[in-house]
């Protein structure tokens, strides 16, 4: 007998009524929830073919037509195992699925209608958050080019804003709100033919809710650009919230601006009834920008680091801790707290001013850090 | 604040509305009137023992509503949902908590009060 799991639900009631699986060498399943049997949801399952779910998750089929077009003969009565690890019970039949009391009603779609929106329709498709990039460029209106490294800078600049938007929309929560990874997207489309547009998908799978971890993070950077035609106040705003989010937004800015560049995004999510669309033009860039030149602050975060004092040298002011995420570093400023007296092992803590002013080879932060002020912790 | 089903630490979520204002939502029942028996979670519906498939404690513990009556409609093409009565639920200030969850953006869970009588509140809709 085939083994055959549970990968994720499609329509939840009380339970999951709908939902995908797969079998040890990827075949795809989906399951309709058909009847209660001894105390638990029992399900139809039949093998479709992976492009067909991603029709349902369109609304261009509908659940019955789905269930009776599959390639093969044989379908299942399936229920859960004892543990989430355990693969599906199964019971296979063979007889036509269309005389059986199985099936669903005509005409159940997953969404509404189909919708006629790209972004939103391949949120749906890909079941995650999904976002689109355009630059804006003179030069592609004139000549349909963009140079290579505006559209990655846009990329890269728009990245790392939507990592700090994360970290900042989940400051103060738990770890279950930002598991490793959540905070990163990865390229869907990479330049899609005749177009200076790149499509993201969120790189971690939707939390227990069925909501993407980025869409506060969107959220977030919506507010931004809301108000991009207010200089003031997005200055305001960023100020609000300063620190590495509104650093990177003032980093993207200023490349934008640089390069006489606007940008326009949209996202949208599988629950997404629209697609969310804002941007940026060149000249609303570069009026954020130059409103902001009398806040240097604003990109300033002020972080607290615990861990074993390692190192301090007096010459270049730099000096080490060893924390419990590994060794960090920073400089003393000149007339910033002495150092001197600080035993080398010892725990403490110490407060800095943090800013972020380039990013490593392997797309990590490289934050600048200036120590503030440091007090003994405890072991 | 007592919930209608003992609920594990932290739950409802933050993320979860207070119910404070009148609000509508639907959900499917099996008789007219509608019963108590109509509004039990998947863990008291299931057992202690169950494990479920892409929800927490939390959520298992919560009951399935919606907010438009279309989309409990459509529930009722699923198999296991045929012969159900689409129900009306009014709720106000006292109901409990509710949040949008899952992969439709009208599903909701809702976590009862105890003392939230919830079969006054609700009304089988006329088909």
């Amino acid at each position: 007998m085939k083994q055959i799991f549970y990968t994720a639900t499609l329509f939840y009631y009380d339970g999951p009524l709908l939902f995908e699986a797969r079998d040890a060498i990827g075949g795809h399943y989906i399951a309709a929830a058909v009847e209660d049997h001894e105390g638990e949801a029992r399900y139809l399952l039949r093998g479709v073919a992976p492009g067909e779910i991603g029709r349902l998750r369109t609304g261009r089929i509908d659940l019955k037509s789905l269930l009776l077009e599959a390639p093969e003969d044989d379908w299942y009565l399936a229920t859960f195992g004892d543990d989430l690890e355990a693969p599906l019970r199964l019971e296979r039949h063979t007889s036509p699925l269309i005389e059986t009391d199985y099936l669903p009603e005509r005409g159940l779609l997953l969404h509404d209608r189909p919708s006629d929106d790209e972004i939103l329709e391949t949120a749906r498709k890909e079941n995650t958050l999904v976002v689109e990039i355009r630059a804006d460029s003179p030069r592609a209106a004139t000549e349909h080019r963009v140079a290579a490294d505006t559209l990655a800078g846009i990329l890269s600049g728009f990245q790392a804003l939507v990592r700090h938007s994360h970290r900042r929309a989940t400051r103060g929560l738990g770890s279950g709100s930002r598991p490793p990874g959540s905070d990163t997207m990865e390229v869907l489309v990479p330049a899609a033919p005749g177009s200076f547009r790149v499509v993201l998908a969120s790189a971690h799978p939707p939390d227990l809710f069925g909501d993407s971890f980025l869409k506060p993070a969107l959220k977030r950077i919506d507010t931004v650009f809301e108000q991009a035609e207010d200089p003031s106040g997005t200055v305001g705003y960023l100020r609000e919230n300063r620190g590495h989010f509104a650093g990177a937004t003032l980093k993207l800015l200023r490349f934008l601006n640089q390069r006489h560049t606007g940008l326009r995004y949209a996202w949208a999510d599988q629950n997404s009834d629209s697609a969310t669309r804002l941007g940026v033009t060149h000249s609303a860039a570069a009026r954020i920008v130059e409103a902001s030149v009398s806040s240097p602050e604003i990109a300033t975060e002020t972080v607290a680091l615990t861990g074993k004092f390692q190192k301090f040298n007096r010459r270049t002011g730099i000096w080490g801790l060893l924390t419990e995420d590994g060794p960090v570093g920073g400089r003393r400023r000149e007339r910033g707290p002495d150092l001197d007296g600080l035993e080398v092992g010892r725990r403490y803590r110490f407060v800095c001013e943090e800013r972020i002013e380039a990013i490593r080879v392997s797309g990590k932060d490289a934050p600048t850090r200036y120590l503030v002020s440091h007090e003994p912790a405890p072991d | 604040m007592r919930y209608r089903e003992p609920l594990p630490e932290g739950c409802p979520p933050p993320a979860a509305d207070r119910i404070d204002e009148p609000r509508t939502v639907f959900r499917l029942v099996r008789t007219d009137p509608p019963t108590e028996d109509d509004f039990r979670s998947q863990r008291a519906e299931r057992g202690p023992d169950r494990v479920f498939r892409g929800v927490d404690e939390c959520r298992a513990r919560g009951v399935s509503v919606y907010s438009e009556r279309d989309t409990a409609e459509e529930v009722r093409k699923y198999r296991s949902q045929r012969g159900r009565m689409v129900c009306r639920i009014r709720l106000d200030r006292g109901a409990g908590s509710i949040q949008q969850t899952g992969e439709h953006a009208h599903h909701h869970t809702w976590w009862p009060l105890a003392r939230f009588d919830l079969i006054a509140a609700s009304e089988v809709e006329p088909r």
